[in-house]
C-alpha cells in the first residue's frame, strides 16, 4: 500500500492520516454499494439510514458506559437491523413502518443516552457528520476487514442473494433459506453501515449504499452491469470526495455525498438534453 | 424414490386466523396434468402456494415425492411460476438473469453459473419463444412476455413437476394456444403439471384432471367437463355431481 502512496506525488498522498483515511474510503466505496444493491433491488434503500440511527444510539451508549464506541455502535446496529429483519417478515407490519419504529426508537434512545453521557458537542458532531481526522490505524484496519468480508459475502452468495431478492417465494421453493438469506443481508448492511459511517457521519451513511447504485441504475439495463458500476462509482466518489474535500477544506462526507449527487446527475442530464431535440 | 409430486392429507391452511382451505386431501400422481379451477376467492393459489411449503399447514400432512416437506430436499425436481409478477425490483435484470435464477438449485454455490446452466435457459427460452430477448431487461417487455419469462425460469431447472398460478392472465388468445401446447408437450415428456385457472380455456383438452376449489373445499375432482369450460356455469349448476358416474376413467373422489 505505501508503494502506491509513494507513486502519488500530490499532498494529500503524504500526509499519514489522510493515507490512512483514502485506504477506508477506498474500501467502504466499494462495500457499501456492494450490500446498497440488494437493498436498492428490494425497494429498502432507507434501511441504511434506520441502521445508522440505532448505531448512533450504539455510540451513545459507548460513551455512556465507558465501552470503545465502535464496538457498540456494530452491536447496535446489528441488532437494529436483525429488529427491523424480524418486524418486516413475522409481524405484520409493512417495511416501511417498521422502518420508521426503528429510526425513531433509534434517534431518541440516542438522543437520551448522550444527555446522560459525556459525549461532547464536537465528538457528536464528528459521529454524525463523519471525521476523517479522528480514523486511526485501528479503524483502518477494522473498516478493511469488513470491507473485504462484505465483498467477500456478497460476491460467493450473488446467485442466491440476487435470487431471494428478486423473488422470494420462488427462492424458497427452489430450496434457498430465504429467512436466513435476509437476515444476512441485513447484518451486512449493519456492519457496512457501523464502518461507513466513520468517514461519512451517520446522518450520511446510507447515501454511499444508495446513491452510487442510483447512478449506475441510469446507465445500466443488466443487474451484473448494475453493481459493477455502482462499485466503481463507489470507489471513485469515495476517494474523490476525500481528496477535495483535504484540499478545500471541506467537511469529508458531505463533500463525498455531493460529488455523489453530481455524478448521479451527469447522465440525467445529460439524458434530458439529448432527448429534447 | 417415490414419485407422487405432491399429497396433502387433511390439510388446513389458514391466512392469518382464516381458515382458508379445511381439511383437504389432495394426490397429485406423477404425469397427470392438473388444473384447480375456482372462482375468485375460492382459494386456488392458497391451495398451491400450501402444496409448495410456502404457507404452513395450520394442520394436516403433506409430502413432496415421498418425503414430508420439512425434509424436503430435492427442490429442484420443483418449477414454480407465482401469479403476480412480483419484480417490481429497483435494479433491472435481463431475460437471462432472471432465467438463470431457475437453476439455483442445481447451481454451485459460491460459482457463476456455469455453461450448461446458459444452455438450459436458453432451451427453456426457446421453449416460451423468447430466446431473441434474452439480453434484454425483463421490464421492458409486455406483461404477457414477462409472464413467458417466469415461465421459462421455472423450466430452466427441468423439474419433473411444473406449478403454475394463473399463467394465462394477460397472455393473448393466440400465445395461450401456443403456451397451452408448450405445457401439453412437456406433460407428454413425462411432466407433471399442476395450473391453477379461473377457467379452463385453451386448455380443455389437454388436461388430465380437474379439481374445483369452492369456498375453501374441493366440490370436484375428476376428468374435466365442459361444465368446466367457462366456471361461471358450474355455480350455477346444481346438478354437477349427478354427472360424475357417466364419466368413463380415473375416478373422482368423494365429493364434498
Amino acid at each position: 500500500m505505501n508503494a502506491v502512496f509513494e507513486l502519488c506525488p500530490f499532498d494529500v498522498c503524504q500526509r499519514e492520516f489522510m493515507q490512512r483515511a483514502l485506504v477506508a474510503a477506498f474500501l467502504i466505496g466499494l462495500a457499501a454499494p456492494a450490500i446498497g444493491v440488494f437493498l436498492v433491488q428490494r425497494r429498502l434503500s432507507l434501511m441504511g439510514d434506520g441502521i445508522g440511527h440505532v448505531a448512533f444510539a450504539g455510540i451513545a451508549a459507548g460513551f455512556l458506559f465507558g465501552i470503545a464506541p465502535v464496538s457498540t455502535a456494530l452491536l447496535a446496529a446489528v441488532i437494529g437491523a436483525v429488529a427491523l429483519e424480524f418486524l418486516r417478515s413475522r409481524g405484520r407490519m409493512a417495511g416501511d413502518v417498521a422502518l420508521a419504529l426503528i429510526f425513531y426508537g433509534g434517534i431518541a434512545g440516542a438522543v437520551f443516552m448522550t444527555s446522560l453521557s459525556n459525549l461532547s458537542n464536537a465528538n457528536l458532531i464528528g459521529y454524525l457528520f463523519g471525521s476523517v481526522v479522528t480514523v486511526d490505524t485501528m479503524d483502518v484496519t477494522l473498516s478493511a476487514a469488513i470491507a473485504i468480508a462484505v465483498l467477500g459475502t456478497t460476491f460467493l452468495l450473488r446467485k442466491e442473494l440476487f435470487a431471494v431478492c428478486y423473488d422470494e417465494d420462488v427462492a424458497r421453493t427452489s430450496g434457498l433459506n430465504a429467512r436466513a438469506l435476509n437476515l444476512l443481508i441485513a447484518v451486512i448492511a449493519a456492519v457496512t453501515v457501523a464502518v461507513t459511517m466513520r468517514v461519512v457521519g451517520i446522518l450520511l451513511v446510507s447515501a454511499m449504499l444508495v446513491l452510487p447504485v442510483a447512478a449506475a441504475l441510469q446507465l445500466t439495463r443488466s443487474f451484473r452491469a448494475t453493481v459493477l458500476v455502482s462499485l466503481a462509482l463507489g470507489a471513485i466518489e469515495s476517494v474523490g470526495g476525500l481528496t477535495v474535500a483535504y484540499y478545500g477544506d471541506y467537511p469529508p462526507g458531505a463533500t463525498i455525498v455531493l460529488g455523489a449527487i453530481a455524478v448521479f446527475g451527469i447522465p440525467a442530464t445529460f439524458r434530458m438534453v439529448t432527448s429534447r431535440g | 424414490m417415490n414419485a407422487t409430486p405432491f399429497a396433502l392429507r387433511a390439510g388446513t391452511i389458514a391466512l392469518g386466523r382464516t381458515r382458508v382451505l379445511e381439511n383437504i386431501d389432495l394426490t397429485i400422481n406423477d404425469g397427470e396434468f392438473v388444473v384447480i379451477l375456482g372462482s375468485n376467492g375460492s382459494g386456488k393459489t392458497t391451495l398451491v402456494r400450501g402444496l409448495l411449503g410456502l404457507i404452513p399447514l395450520a394442520a394436516g400432512e403433506l409430502e413432496l415425492f415421498g418425503t414430508p416437506l420439512g425434509e424436503f430436499r430435492e427442490w429442484a425436481r420443483i418449477g414454480y411460476v407465482p401469479q403476480r409478477f412480483s419484480a417490481t425490483a429497483g435494479v433491472p435484470a435481463t431475460v437471462e438473469e432472471v432465467v438463470l435464477s431457475g437453476r439455483i438449485s442445481l447451481a454451485r454455490r459460491g460459482r457463476g453459473y456455469g455453461r450448461e446452466d446458459r444452455a438450459a435457459a436458453v432451451e427453456a427460452l426457446d421453449a416460451v419463444q423468447l430466446a431473441g430477448r434474452i439480453h434484454d431487461p425483463v421490464d421492458e417487455l409486455s406483461m404477457g412476455q414477462q409472464q413467458r419469462v417466469l415461465i421459462a425460469r421455472a423450466m430452466a431447472g427441468r423439474p419433473d413437476v411444473l406449478v403454475l398460478d394463473e399463467p394465462l392472465a394477460g397472455v393473448d388468445q393466440q400465445r395461450q394456444g401456443d403456451f397451452a401446447m408448450t405445457l401439453a408437450e412437456l406433460n407428454r415428456s413425462g411432466r407433471t403439471v399442476v395450473l391453477v385457472a379461473h377457467e379452463l380455456g385453451a386448455l380443455q383438452s389437454l388436461v388430465s384432471r380437474a379439481v374445483l376449489l369452492s369456498t375453501g373445499k374441493i366440490t370436484y375432482d375428476g376428468p374435466p367437463l365442459d361444465e368446466h369450460f367457462h366456471i361461471e356455469h358450474v355455480h350455477h349448476h346444481p346438478g354437477l355431481e349427478a354427472k360424475l358416474p357417466n364419466v368413463p376413467s380415473n375416478p373422482p373422489s368423494e365429493p364434498r
